[in-house]
This record gives C-alpha cells, sequence and structure tokens, in this order.
C-alpha cells in the first residue's frame, strides 16, 4: 500500500478514536445532570409562568399547551401518591394554568376539582374552580354538578342545593337527576313544601321518564312530611286557642280557624279546606283537592293520626321507616348470629354487639349516624317509647308487624294526572 | 394571463415538492400525530382531546414552517441561480410571476397539509374520535391562514434575502397570532396610564398592519364545544379578510419586484 | 416604413450599488438601431455595458433614461417580448425538468397549445443538436449542452428577433461551428440576430453589422466593411536557408524579424518594403516560404478604437453590472 494512503488510513483510525473519546464523557455527564435533577426537590423542577403570560407564549397553541400542563399534572400527582407525606402545593396553580390556557375544555374543572378535594383536601380551591369554570362555560351542567356533589360529600347540603338549584334556573338541557337531588336535599333539609312542588313539577312535566318513580317517592314522602307538619301546627293552635283539643285527626280535619292575613270579614273555614288551599300551589287544585278528600287517609294507603308525643304522623311513612330500621337491625342480628353462633334472644344484645363494634372502632359511619355514640336502640318511627316492644324477635330477626308491604306502599302508583307511569309500548 | 400563472404555478409546486425539507416536516408531523397516542394515555381518560389537539397543532405547523423555510428560499433561488432570467424575458408580467409563486406555494402546503390531515383523519376515529364538521372546518381555515402566512413570506422574499424574510415571516407570523390581544391590552393600558398615547396609536397601527391570525383558530369548537362554531357567514367573512390580506402582500410584493433589476 | 427590429434612444442605466457607493454609470445615453433580417454584433471590453444593453432590451433591467423598443413595441412592455427570443450568458434552468419539459414549459408561457408544444420542443431539441438528451435531466448537463438548451428555448416562440448574450462562451470547436450555422440559418430564415461577443473572429465571420461599446458608450457603429479600412497593417514574410549575414540586414529593413528553427519570419510596413526585403533575400540565396498581407482586423480596429477612446481595460468601467 502506498504510503499516503497508509497515513490516510492512520488519521481516520485517529479521528474515530477521537470522537469515541468524545462520547464518553458526554454521557457519563449527561447522566450526571440527570442524577442531580431527579435528586432536585421536584419543585424547583416545575416552573410555571402565570396561566395569561403562557397563553401569550403559546401563539394560539393553547389547547396544546393545556395539554401538557395537564399531564404534566397527572405526573405530579402520581408521583405524590406514592409519597407518605405528599403535599400538593403546586396542584391548584398547575390547574389554573390548565383551565387559562384552554377555558373551554370542560375535564380539567371537574377532575381538578375533584383532586383538590380529595388529595390536599382543599375543598375551597376545588370550589372556586368549580365556579370559574361555570363562568367560561355557561351552558355545562357537569361543572355545577360536581359542586353539589363536593358539597354533598361534606354534608354541606345548603351549598350543595344552591349549585343544583343554579343548575335547574341557568343551564338549559340539564339531565332530570338535578331536580330529584334536590328533591331529597330539600326533603332532608326539612323544606318539604319545596320539595313537593318540585316533584309534581317534574312529574307533570313527564320529563326522564326514568326518573319518574324517584319523583313519586319524593313527591308522596313530601306530601306527608308536609301534611303532618301542617296538621301539627294546626293542632298546637287549637291547643294555644284554648278549649278541648279535638278527637282524632278527623276532629282536627273539621277544626274552624279564620285564615290568617284575610281580614276579620272573611268566613271561618275549616283545616281541611285551609290545607287545600296551602297544597293549591304546589301540586295544582284539582290534586290538592282529592288528596283533602281523601284525608285522613295518607299518600301510602294508611291514615294520618296522633301520635304519643301530640303531634300528628303518617302511619305509612312511620311504616316505612320502620321497615328501614328492622332491615338495618336484621342485618347486623344476621352478623351477629353468624360471630356468636346463635340467635339474638333480645334487642339488647343487638345493642351489645353494636357497642362492641364501636369500641374496637369497626361501627359504620352510617350507622352511628342512626344510633347514636354510645350506640343505642334508635326511637320507633311512631315516637312512642314503647314502640319497640311491639316489634317481635323471631328466630333473631325482627319480624315487622303485620300491615301492608313496604315495597308495594313504595311503587304503589300515584293518583295523579300524568304522574302515573306511560303504558309500556 | 391565467395559463402563464398556472404554469408558473405549476412548476413551482414541482420545484418545492423536489425540497427535502419538506418531507422532513411531513414526517415529523406525521410523528407527532402517531406519538400524541401514547401522551394521550399519561392523559387521565381524555386521549382524544390530546389526539385532536397535537392533530391540528402539527398540521398548522407544518403549514407554518413550509411557508417559512420553503417559501421563503423559492424566490431568492430563482434570482440566485438566475432561473429568473429566462422567465421574466419571456412576455411574463411581475405580478404574473408573483402570482405564480404564491399559487404554487400554496398548493404546496395545501397538499402536505392534506397528506398529513389525512394521516390524521385516519388515526383519529381508529381510537374512538368522530370526524365533524367543526374539524374539517379547523383544518381548512388552518389552510386558509397559511395561505396568508405564505402571502407575507412571498413579499419579504420578494424584497430580501431568505434568512431575512425567514425571520421577519417567522415575526409577522407571531405577530398575527397574538394581533387579537391587542385591543385587551390597549385597555389594560388606558385603565393603567393615561399618558402613552403614542404607545396607543403604535399599537393600533400594529393592530390593523399585522394580520389577525386568531380568528382562523376553529379548534376550541372542534376539539371542546361544537357551539362555538361560527356561522356560514361569518366564515365566509373571515375567509375574505385572508383573501383581502393576501392580495395586499401580493400587491405588495408585486410593487417590490417590479422595480427589482435582475 | 417598419419599425426597425430593436431600437434604442439615449438609454441609460445608472446603477446605484449602496449607501456608501458612489452610482456607477452602465450606460450612458445609448442611440441604437438594428434593422431587421441583420445579424448584428455587439462588441465590448468586460463591463463596458454589452449584458446591461441586453437586460434592458429584453425587460429585466428598468432603465433610468431613454426609451427601447422591440419591434415597435416598447421594451418596457411585456407584450414586447412575445416576438422576441432571448438566450442568457451562462443560462440557468430548473434542474429537475427535462430538457423537453423545459422547453415545453416555456412554450406554455407563450400560450402555445400542448400539441404544438410537444412538436417544437421535438423540434427545437433537434436542430440544436440535443435530441439524444431530450429526456435527460437539466442538472445532468454539461455546459454546452446548457448553452445548446440555451438557445432553444430563446427559439421556442419562434421569435423574428433573437438577443442572444455571448452564445460562444463555453463551447468547443465542434459548438461554435454549430452555433455558427445556426445563426446563419435564422438569418437565412429572415430573422434578426443580435448577440454579443468577446470572440471576435466570429462577429467578423458572422455579422452584417456591429458596434462597439466603451464604459456605456458607443463608440463605433456601422457595417462591418465600413468600419474597418482596407488599409494595409504589415507584410508577413516567410524564408527559409537564410545565413546569419543576411538575417541580420534584413532584420534591420524589417519591422519584426523572428528566427523559428529553420525558418525566419519577417514583418515589412507595406508592400514597397516587401518587395524589398524578398529582392534582398532571394538575390541573399534565401528561399521564400510565404507571403501573407494582413488588413485590419476587428480586433485591430477594436484596441485602436479603445485607444483612442481614452483608457485601457482596467480603468473606468468595473465589472459587468447588474449580476
Amino acid at each position: 500500500m502506498p504510503a499516503w494512503r497508509v497515513r490516510r488510513r492512520l488519521a481516520t483510525a485517529g479521528l474515530l478514536a477521537g470522537l469515541a473519546a468524545a462520547i464518553v464523557p458526554v454521557t457519563v455527564l449527561n447522566d450526571r445532570f440527570d442524577a442531580r435533577r431527579r435528586a432536585a426537590p421536584p419543585e424547583r423542577v416545575l416552573y410555571l409562568p402565570k396561566g395569561d403570560t403562557l397563553k401569550f407564549l403559546c401563539l394560539g397553541y393553547n389547547g396544546l399547551a393545556a395539554d401538557m400542563v395537564w399531564i404534566r399534572s397527572a405526573m405530579y400527582v402520581g408521583r405524590r401518591l406514592n409519597e407518605r407525606q405528599a403535599k400538593y402545593e403546586w396542584l391548584a396553580k398547575l390547574f389554573q394554568v390548565t383551565t387559562d390556557l384552554d377555558p373551554h375544555w370542560k375535564r380539567p374543572y371537574r377532575v381538578g376539582a375533584l383532586l383538590l378535594s380529595a388529595l390536599p383536601e382543599d375543598d375551597e380551591r376545588a370550589v372556586a374552580l368549580l365556579r370559574k369554570g361555570l363562568d367560561n362555560n355557561p351552558g355545562d351542567w357537569e361543572i355545577p354538578y360536581r359542586a353539589a356533589q363536593l358539597h354533598m360529600l361534606r354534608g354541606r347540603d345548603r351549598e350543595a342545593l344552591k349549585w343544583l338549584t343554579l343548575i335547574s334556573r341557568t343551564v338549559p338541557d340539564h339531565p332530570r337527576v338535578v331536580e330529584a337531588t334536590r328533591e331529597r336535599l330539600l326533603l332532608d333539609g326539612q323544606d318539604h313544601a319545596q320539595a313537593l312542588a318540585l316533584a309534581a313539577q317534574e312529574l307533570r312535566a313527564g320529563n326522564g321518564r326514568v326518573l319518574d318513580s324517584v319523583n313519586r317517592l319524593n313527591y308522596r314522602e313530601a306530601l306527608a312530611r308536609l301534611t303532618a307538619a301542617e296538621l301539627t301546627a294546626w293542632r298546637r293552635r287549637c291547643a294555644a286557642a284554648g278549649g278541648a283539643q279535638p278527637a282524632g285527626v278527623e276532629g282536627l280535619l273539621a277544626a274552624r280557624f279564620r285564615p290568617s292575613g284575610r281580614g276579620d270579614g272573611a268566613r271561618e273555614l275549616t283545616v281541611r279546606d285551609l290545607l287545600r288551599m296551602r297544597l293549591e300551589p304546589l301540586v295544582g287544585d284539582g290534586e290538592s283537592a282529592d288528596y283533602c278528600a281523601r284525608l285522613p287517609a295518607d299518600p301510602y294507603g294508611m291514615r294520618f293520626h296522633v301520635r304519643q308525643d301530640g303531634a300528628v304522623g303518617s302511619e305509612g311513612l312511620e311504616r316505612i321507616e320502620l321497615g328501614r330500621l328492622v332491615r338495618t337491625c336484621n342485618f347486623h342480628l344476621g352478623k351477629f348470629r353468624e360471630l356468636s353462633g346463635r340467635p339474638a334472644r333480645t334487642l339488647d344484645e343487638l345493642v351489645g354487639y353494636w357497642r362492641e363494634l364501636d369500641r374496637r372502632g369497626r361501627l359504620p359511619k352510617g350507622l352511628a349516624a342512626i344510633v347514636g355514640h354510645p350506640p343505642r336502640m334508635p326511637a320507633h318511627p311512631d315516637g312512642s317509647p314503647r314502640g319497640w316492644g311491639a316489634v317481635e324477635l323471631r328466630d333473631g330477626l325482627l319480624v315487622m308487624p303485620p300491615g301492608p308491604d313496604v315495597e308495594q306502599m313504595l311503587s304503589a302508583p300515584l293518583a295523579m294526572p300524568g304522574a302515573t307511569p306511560a303504558p309500556a309500548r | 394571463m391565467i395559463s402563464r400563472v398556472l404554469a408558473l404555478a405549476l412548476n413551482t409546486f414541482r420545484e418545492a415538492v423536489r425540497d427535502r425539507v419538506l418531507y422532513l416536516l411531513l414526517v415529523v408531523g406525521l410523528a407527532a400525530v402517531a406519538f400524541s397516542r401514547v401522551l394521550g394515555e399519561i392523559s387521565v381518560g381524555d386521549q382524544l382531546h390530546v389526539i385532536a389537539d397535537t392533530g391540528l397543532a402539527a398540521v398548522s405547523l407544518l403549514g407554518v414552517m413550509l411557508s417559512v423555510f420553503v417559501g421563503t428560499g423559492l424566490i431568492y433561488k430563482e434570482i440566485d441561480k438566475r432561473t429568473v432570467y429566462t422567465i421574466l424575458s419571456k412576455p411574463v408580467r411581475r405580478g404574473e410571476f408573483i402570482l405564480g409563486k404564491y399559487l404554487g406555494l400554496v398548493l404546496t402546503a395545501g397538499v402536505c397539509m392534506a397528506v398529513l390531515s389525512a394521516g390524521f383523519l385516519v388515526y383519529y376515529p381508529l381510537h374512538g374520535g368522530a370526524v365533524t364538521w367543526p374539524l374539517l372546518a379547523a383544518l381548512l381555515f388552518s389552510l386558509l391562514e397559511v395561505a396568508v402566512i405564505i402571502a407575507v413570506a412571498v413579499m419579504f422574499s420578494a424584497a430580501s434575502t431568505p434568512i431575512l424574510s425567514a425571520v421577519l415571516t417567522t415575526v409577522v407570523f407571531a405577530a398575527g397570532r397574538l394581533s387579537h390581544w391587542i385591543p385587551d391590552f390597549m385597555d389594560q393600558l388606558g385603565r393603567t396610564r393615561t399618558g402613552g398615547s403614542v404607545l396607543q396609536f403604535l399599537l393600533q397601527l400594529l393592530y390593523y398592519l399585522t394580520p389577525n391570525l386568531g380568528i382562523f383558530d376553529l379548534r376550541d369548537a372542534a376539539v371542546n364545544d361544537p357551539g362555538r362554531m361560527p356561522a356560514a357567514g361569518d366564515l365566509l367573512r373571515i375567509a375574505f379578510y385572508g383573501a383581502g390580506y393576501a392580495a395586499a402582500m401580493l400587491l405588495g410584493a408585486t410593487l417590490i419586484f417590479r422595480r427589482r433589476r435582475f | 416604413m417598419t419599425a426597425p427590429a430593436i431600437a434604442a434612444r439615449s438609454l441609460r442605466v445608472v446603477y446605484r450599488p449602496g449607501l456608501f457607493q458612489r452610482p456607477r454609470v452602465g450606460l450612458a445615453g445609448l442611440d441604437l438601431e438594428v434593422a431587421g433580417n441583420e445579424v448584428f454584433g455587439y462588441v465590448g471590453a468586460n463591463g463596458a455595458g454589452k449584458t446591461t444593453t441586453i437586460k434592458t432590451l429584453v425587460g429585466l433591467i428598468q432603465p433610468d433614461g431613454g426609451e427601447a423598443w422591440i419591434l415597435g413595441q416598447p421594451a418596457a412592455d411585456a407584450a414586447a417580448r412575445s416576438g422576441l427570443g432571448y438566450a442568457p450568458e451562462n443560462p440557468y434552468f430548473y434542474e429537475y425538468l427535462t430538457a423537453r419539459e423545459t422547453l415545453e414549459f416555456y412554450a406554455r408561457l407563450f400560450g402555445i397549445a400542448r400539441a404544438e408544444r410537444r412538436a417544437r420542443a421535438g423540434d427545437l431539441l433537434e436542430r440544436v443538436g440535443l435530441a439524444p438528451a431530450a429526456d435527460r435531466r437539466v442538472r445532468q448537463f454539461s455546459k454546452g449542452m446548457l448553452q445548446r438548451l440555451g438557445l432553444a428555448q430563446a427559439m421556442v416562440n419562434d421569435p423574428k428577433v433573437l438577443i442572444l448574450d455571448e452564445p460562444m462562451t463555453g463551447l468547443d470547436p465542434v459548438g461554435r461551428h454549430d452555433v455558427r450555422n445556426l445563426i446563419l440559418d435564422l438569418k437565412a430564415r429572415g430573422k434578426t440576430v443580435f448577440f454579443s461577443s468577446h470572440i471576435l473572429s466570429d462577429v467578423e465571420a458572422l455579422c452584417d453589422r456591429a458596434a462597439i461599446l466603451h464604459d456605456g458608450r458607443l463608440v463605433a457603429c456601422g457595417r462591418l466593411s465600413e468600419l474597418l479600412s482596407g488599409k494595409t497593417l504589415a507584410v508577413e514574410l516567410t524564408l527559409a536557408g537564410a545565413g546569419p549575414e543576411l538575417e541580420r540586414q534584413l532584420a534591420a529593413l524589417a519591422l519584426r524579424a523572428r528566427r523559428d528553427g529553420a525558418e525566419l519570419h519577417l514583418a515589412a510596413a507595406d508592400e514597397a518594403a516587401a518587395d524589398e526585403l524578398v529582392r534582398r533575400a532571394v538575390s541573399g540565396g534565401a528561399a521564400v516560404r510565404s507571403l501573407v498581407r494582413t488588413r485590419e482586423s476587428l480586433e485591430d480596429y477594436f484596441l485602436r478604437v479603445r485607444r483612442e477612446a481614452g483608457g485601457s481595460g482596467a480603468a473606468g468601467g468595473a465589472g459587468e453590472g447588474g449580476a
């Protein structure tokens, strides 16, 4: 081989060797930089300008930038979920930036609020995020519904109700579950009149037939509770006005009063009429008249009665509540039987079982709400102190006193125009 | 005139299609769309949103980069390589030359964006996305926006070197994308400072001079909420705005080009 | 009276290279007329303004003063160029097209219909000798091939006037021969050919009329026979077998003397002096091998004119402007 070619080959080899030699420090250093970056607290890595600034910098590719920040948020959360004492300081800011970049992308509001309330338990920021979502997307129902759900989860029913009412009023095309939830919250909040009016409205509109059964339930319950409350109030007025208490509910219904706020010239009306007037604006003339004519029959086919504590109660409602309680008790009686190998003989044994659960810290929250702290037998729905005495314990399980079947009572059709389920096509 | 313009346009298309940068950009675009699915998986259930955003952004960026990298070089290449000598010495008006070049570039960009869009429109339904009219409109208006930017690129490249044209075109593009925020900015300025009327005037000037590119962005309607889709009348108006701006740029380019000596 | 094929009056072109450089005059008031069916040669040193003139005629440059016409139409109008064919010096084409596609593209710019385009392309490629390479891409072409293609595209519209900028540059002797024949052929077909060239022998051989450009001004223009005086410049004598003594004697009488092996070359100032040299040579025992009278060639004329106009080629006009 000629000398010049040899030299050329050597030079090539030298250059290749140099290249290989250069690669080594480059990769090593790169690894070291990477290790240092990983060791640094993540917050330092996560520098985000304000949403508005970033919007500017994206030159119009906001959606993509929002996606990137969102993915970063997911990674942020993911990493922290593995740590014990995780602090989510930047979470709110990440969501803020995401939603600033793409305000009409609705998912970050919902998921963001969920995460903010669940992880750092920052309800305030969660709701603020949802409010921002609603401001930017007025036609969306899911965002305010998530806010209502959040409040309900924390037991803030009144706040939840505000949000749901907002949806009803301002968002067209929302699902009727919003109204159904409102009815339930109103009932739980003792606002029976509004609940009744709403349920009546929903049934009449006949929208969302899927929810008609729920509406019927709520309607009945609202009607029963409202009637009971009204009659109780009238009974107290009778007592306050002096004179004898009318005999039973029939007597009460026949008692006469002057309707308030109509001046002295108005004639007296029976309680039945007054009740009808009260219900008219809520459920309509016909329904109101029908219902009041059938009093003292209650919406469940049983009767209104005067209880031991002097209040008027709906037998049907009380039976339903009793049925629920019996079901709960029977569930725990069954557990008792499993654990102790024999059926319970008295209700005290059941209470003892609950107390044991409580001692061990295993009492379910829902049950604790019913049986209290320390656990004891809940009050009988009909208000009588001896009520549980009438309920038989047979073979270790409670038996409902004789009467109509609770399930049937709940699902019986309502005699209200437009409220009966449409015949199957 | 039309046949000459057409001949020049088709020739420009053939020439632009030879530029390897084009294929590189196309491949990168397709890769980005394909990769977006991976990103989507980390995206907490909104995979479609990421894929859609990436697809639309890729198509738009492809067009913009074509305008800047291929468009600005084309006229300069003709002058530098003296292929203009044999063209402008024919009965071809300078304006026809500019128009032919422009149409050829728009055709090139259109074809490339169409190819990338096709890839995206196949990929997207595979992952469960729906090809809706707003989505197609967003892609179409991306092309219209690119047509405006190409006009800007042609104007700059009729006057200066490729690098300078590329820089200026990019600057105008950025300014155009941010243009619709100038009124807000001016309001803020007006509220915080009473002085600075010169600044206000300059901002106003900037607002009218730069192309308002934000109006071509139909992404929001395509990806988030079809209800935000502008009405047909508004779409037409947007198209007219684009045509008007492009025409102004091309007339400017022609004026500059007529004075050039070869 | 029909308009001249090419006309220019007071044509003025000034180059302004930049803010800090002085403007340079490319053409300083040019008056020119080329009649129909004429071969016109345009001669000048580098930077004299030949290409500037041509570019102005062809529309690539707008003049700063004066006017130009092609076939009676103002050169500034695009329409003027429909009867014009222009072949630039060192032509460039789109590299990825084939020769045939190139010609068809240019034909399209004239609005020629498709079938006709195809026919003409094939025909022209034959005429310039590119038929074997018709479907090869231009980027593979050699310089000579490009030059031929340049000529072909200049003829694509069958123009009445052809303007060729240095058509012989870069061609090998075969190529130059072909181009010469082409120009003569064009003249035979009634075309006007205007070309610029450095190769003065070509101009002398082909042109009916010629013009000499110097520093942007026309310093001579007219029929060749009128420009070149018939004057004898010198007579050249070649002798053989001349001894040193004779050589010395003859060299004293002659303008120049040069020995080349066995032969002695002498140059005499005129015919009379030549006769004297011949007599002395023959009587001195040498043999006459050749006796040639040289007239003033165009090159001689060119150099003379330039000398008279003042300044050598280095001073005055800088390099060919505008490119």
